[in-house]
């Protein structure tokens, strides 16, 4: 039955959303500190106007209904849901103002790929960019990669017992680490940290022997490391990793991007000392086996295009952006005119089939999931043992994600609609990409990499394209972010708002 | 003295010899865009290009730097040896325009030496502008902005605790 929302609802969900929101001025005092250290006034300023609007707003909205207000299931989705939206408004406040925006849209497109660590761009003039404001472009990642909600958490924003752990799901959360969800969005920020110091320092040592002056060679390390962890793609140079010219900086950022997409759980089974899991979960078996066949496929690719001749290069370039791909980060070292003229053919279908595949559940990754994939094989082997069972015989099966799980009907069901969703959205995408007069393959490239939050660009993403294929990816970053279920609840309260006012009317 | 003769013409010719093959060589004028559209059919030919050079060179081995030029919106990596860049005082940034060059080099589309990377090998570099200091506007307005929304961020801060205090929702 469809319900539409009443008063009471209205108002928990503006106070929550505007919690949310609020816990970005909070966040944008780090731009504002660099800013002021590195001597950039103007930039300074943004800032202090973006810490107004968004502190103004989100206490607007909290303002609605009281601290600790019950929240429903169904109003965490749709919390969820707009919570992005606003936050991406009030994120990409300061951005607009930097001039490095063709307009405010531009401003909001960079906003939402950050914070759904996608990692296209319609940034304009990025070699010249200020530093806060690469410092903010990637704190999107780093805020967004964990979850707005998450990041809200950690902080005690007012969020707290139900309301914590309704949203808590909502934002597509299925780990419980630890008892407490509170505790358990510390933890989170806890690997979070480990890695981001361990990268942070790797890179810095990097970019320090590359000749880079101390401060930049940190504030690369620590942007590159937070693109790379949560999987964003974000750069501060035009060239994106190819800047850097390092294999170093590479190897570095390859582990980074493997360990982004690594589910929470796992990390935890792994800093508790408990390898073993990860041999036998279904999700992180079916990363390997995805990564090692795709793996081929570029290799196979590059191969026959011959676009580069020796071994070392092959590898060095097919794997770092197939793992850049499969990760759903969207760090690259070639220009974007290279995957039609270097990768052509098979090689660029397999790095399609990698983004759209994506990481792992409960991660910073985006895409289908290896934990569906793995679902809708097992699913596959166990209706065709069923198939060839005598009649009278039972064919179950289960799967070790965790525990060990029975594979039922619901669980397949679940998995094979999520999988369907994506994949429409990805071939829709593609289609409205062609009707704006871009080559298929490239419309399509482009599609998948907004839907799974990727990043990787065949060059369409650019400041000069319709604005109209700029609202339809940042739908379709929004949509993949989000999973579709809570975008589907807040459309369908929407929907049940207006038609509940019409049939009183 | 003939043997003496011959031996200057041979250290000669193989001295020479590279640079008048360069100098038959063409050299094609082009731009930022064309050398990464990977479409230019320049792979391995001499190109020329001019740009500015942005943020800082590189270390790229064997006496050798990188130094990223921005040419009509692309950034390409050119390799070139240390001396090379005695020319160049100003990289370009958000405080710097750098400085303008004019760039001659082999351009390669997957470089072997360089892992696969596209860039181009520099034969000559020369100096057609010095790089400056760019000047950005403080906007006032936006700290006027700025603090109207803390204040209102205060109040309604205020308004809810005294709400939460007296249970008035």
């Amino acid at each position: 039955m469809w319900v539409g929302l009443h008063r009471r609802d209205l108002v928990a969900i503006a106070h929550y959303t505007g919690l949310l929101v609020s816990s970005l001025a909070l966040a944008m005092i780090i731009p504002l500190v660099t800013a002021l250290v590195a001597g950039e006034w103007g930039p300074a300023l943004d800032y202090v106007c973006g810490i107004g609007v968004a502190a103004a707003v989100g206490m607007l909205l909290a303002l609605q209904a009281p601290r600790g207000v019950h929240i429903g299931r169904r109003d965490a989705l749709i919390v969820t849901a707009l919570a992005w939206l606003v936050a991406s408004f009030v994120a990409a406040v300061p951005l607009s103002l930097s001039g490095n925006y063709g307009s405010f849209l531009d401003a909001f497109f960079d906003a939402i790929s950050g914070l759904t660590t996608s990692g296209l761009t319609l940034v304009q003039d990025l070699d010249h960019m200020a530093l806060a404001h690469n410092m903010w472009r990637h704190l999107t990642h780093l805020i967004g990669g964990q979850g707005i909600i998450v990041a809200a958490l950690s902080v005690a924003l007012g969020l707290k017992g139900g309301a914590a752990m309704s949203l808590y799901i909502a934002e597509g959360r299925d780990e419980r680490i630890l008892p407490n969800v509170m505790h358990t969005a510390r933890f989170i920020w806890f690997v979070t940290a480990v890695y981001v110091t361990f990268g942070t320092l790797a890179l810095s040592i990097s970019n320090l022997l590359h000749g880079m002056e101390l401060g930049r060679s940190v504030l690369h390390a620590f942007w590159a490391t937070a693109a790379c962890y949560d999987t964003g793609g974000f750069g501060p140079q035009s060239q994106n990793a190819l800047y850097y010219h390092s294999p170093f900086f590479e190897g570095i950022t390859v582990v980074l991007m493997l360990a982004g997409t690594l589910n929470f759980n796992l990390h935890a089974d792994l800093w508790r000392g408990d390898r073993t899991e990860i041999f036998k979960n279904l999700e992180a078996r079916a990363l390997a086996v995805n990564i090692g066949i795709l793996s081929l496929a570029v290799g196979l690719g590059l191969a026959v295009t011959g676009a580069f001749s020796e071994p070392a290069e092959l590898v060095r370039k097919g794997l770092y952006h197939l793992i850049s791909a499969n990760s759903g980060t969207g760090h690259q070292t070639i220009y974007a005119s290279q995957w039609i003229g270097g990768f052509g053919g098979l090689a660029f279908g397999a790095i399609i089939l990698a983004m759209a595949f994506g990481g792992m559940a409960s991660s910073t990754a985006g895409g289908i999931k290896a934990l569906r994939l793995g679902l809708i094989a097992k699913g596959v082997i166990l209706r065709v043992r069923q198939a060839i069972s005598p009649p009278s015989s039972v064919v179950t099966d289960k799967y070790h994600h965790l525990l060990d799980v029975p594979l039922t009907a619901d669980v397949l069901a679940n998995a094979l609609m999520v999988f369907t969703l994506y994949t429409v959205t990805y071939i829709s995408g593609g289609m409205i990409g062609a009707a704006y007069g871009y080559p298929m393959g490239e419309a399509l490239f482009e599609s998948v990499s907004a839907t799974a939050n990727v990043g990787l660009s065949t060059g369409i993403t650019n400041p000069a394209m319709p604005a109209g294929l700029k609202l339809v990816y940042i739908v379709q970053m929004w949509a993949g972010r989000l999973e579709f279920i809570a975008l589907f609840a807040l459309v369908a309260s929407v929907v049940a708002g207006v038609r509940s006012r019409w049939s009183r009317a | 003295m003939s043997r003496s003769l011959a031996t200057v013409l041979l250290v000669l010719a193989v001295i020479v010899s590279p640079a008048l093959a360069m100098a038959a060589e063409p050299v094609y004028d082009t731009t930022g865009p064309e050398i990464a559209s990977s479409g230019s059919g320049l792979d391995g030919a001499i190109v020329r290009f001019e740009g500015e050079v942005v943020s800082e060179p590189l270390f790229g081995g064997q006496g050798h730097v990188w130094v990223n030029v921005l040419s009509e919106g692309t950034a390409i990596g050119v390799w070139m040896p240390d001396e090379m860049t005695a020319e160049i005082e100003v990289f370009g940034r958000y405080s710097h325009t750098g400085d303008i060059v004019r760039v001659t080099g082999r351009l390669s589309e997957a470089c072997d030496e360089h892992g696969g990377d596209l860039d181009v090998h520099a034969e000559s570099l020369e100096l057609i502008e010095r790089g400056e200091r760019r000047e950005h506007a403080v906007e006032w307005w936006k700290l006027g902005v700025g603090l109207v929304g803390l204040v209102v961020a205060y109040a309604g801060w205020r308004r809810m605790r005294r709400k939460d205090e007296g249970a008035e929702w």
